[in-house]
């Protein structure tokens, strides 16, 4: 399988510009840390 | 690019997914007031969305590209819109090197049975969604919402039929209460049938209720979730702000004015949106990622998955 991992959850995305694919694209090329996931995790935490 | 295996299918999928529920629009050139679908602008994200890696795509019967609620149930020229797009963008690629979902349930025409999850209308859905995708077989066929009125086992068994016949590879669930879609799991394992393998439902940092619900249950049985809204249509992208000229709170603010999703969590938002600006990384990028990382989280939880 090389590199392939089994995933779950996927995000569908929809569309009206270019421009709007292409950032929501860059989230697969930005990493973030498990801390900042929390940060955000706990901003909507009720 | 590094693609994601889909759950227990083996099939091999982009990390993200791209929808076709909403798709570039134009003023009606005849009718006054009306959006239409703008088809080229639309072929041309389709592809660039291919372009840019993203393998799978995603579609309903009931999908005309833009949202016209007033003629949901009484105009059916458009139905299928989305559909007949998608497989004119994707014509002429290798049908091997991606994946699609469709949907069946939503009313597609005037007649009795044009509408609901029994046999009779999925066997004729099935033929006509394939026929405006201009493809053999759809990777997954998902009933679009539950239909009171046909017994689980029949709808079952229908898909496990429609998968014998070549037509769909996989089946599943959309907008199904956590005690249908246990139901549903129930009957396919009770019956010795192939079982629902992937569902798709609405999660966003801002509507979380799913997550302990049917994507819990989807988690435990091994299934995909695809998950619609990851942005809240835009309102967790900021994509509101963008293009006015003081990019300020204030103005952000002001243009979610009537929108009550934002207003019951703005403060909420304007901390996420506070983040993307010190850490340099766009809130639709925060906002994805972190219902990217939710599989991960059930796992840590549960330990590993397989």
């Amino acid at each position: 399988m090389g590199h392939d991992k089994r995933r779950n959850i996927f995000p569908i995305i929809g569309a009206s510009r270019v421009e709007q694919v292409e950032e929501d694209f860059s989230v697969l090329n930005i990493k973030i840390d498990n801390e900042t996931i929390e940060k955000i995790d706990n901003i909507f935490k009720s | 690019m590094e693609l994601k295996i889909l759950g227990k299918t083996g099939i091999k999928s982009s990390p993200l997914i791209y929808g076709t529920w909403y798709l570039p629009n134009m003023p009606s050139p005849n009718e006054p007031g009306k959006r239409i679908v703008d088809r080229e602008s639309s072929i041309r994200l389709i592809k660039k969305a291919y372009d840019l890696g993203i393998n799978f795509f995603d579609t309903a019967d009931v999908y005309r590209g833009v949202y016209d609620r007033e003629n949901l149930f009484n105009d059916f020229s458009t139905v299928g819109l989305a559909e007949k797009i998608l497989g004119e963008a994707l014509n002429g690629y290798e049908r091997e090197s991606f994946v699609i979902s469709t949907k069946v349930m939503g009313r597609v025409g005037p007649l009795p049975n044009d509408q609901g999850l029994n046999r009779k209308h999925i066997f004729n859905a099935i033929d006509k969604s394939l026929e405006r995708l201009k493809m053999k077989y759809v990777d997954f066929y998902l009933y679009h919402a539950p239909d009171n009125y046909t017994d689980p086992a029949i709808a079952s068994k229908t898909m496990n039929k429609l998968i014998d016949d070549g037509k769909i590879l996989h089946y599943g669930l959309s907008n199904f209460s956590n005690s249908e879609l246990k139901r549903y799991i129930e009957v396919s394992t009770e019956l010795g049938l192939e079982g629902p393998v992937i569902i798709q439902d609405k999660l966003n940092l801002l509507e979380q209720k799913n997550l302990s619900t049917v994507i819990r249950t989807a988690e435990e049985n091994k299934m995909v979730s695809m998950i619609y809204s990851p942005l809240a249509q835009g309102i967790l992208a900021g994509r509101y702000i963008k293009g006015d000229e003081s990019n300020s709170r204030k103005e952000y603010e002001k243009n979610f004015k009537g929108n009550a999703l934002f207003q019951q969590n703005s403060e909420r938002i304007m901390k996420l949106y506070d983040l993307s600006v010190e850490l340099g990384i766009p809130m639709s990028v925060l906002s994805l990622k972190w219902v990217m990382t939710r599989g991960e989280i059930f796992s840590r939880l549960s330990g590993p998955a397989e």
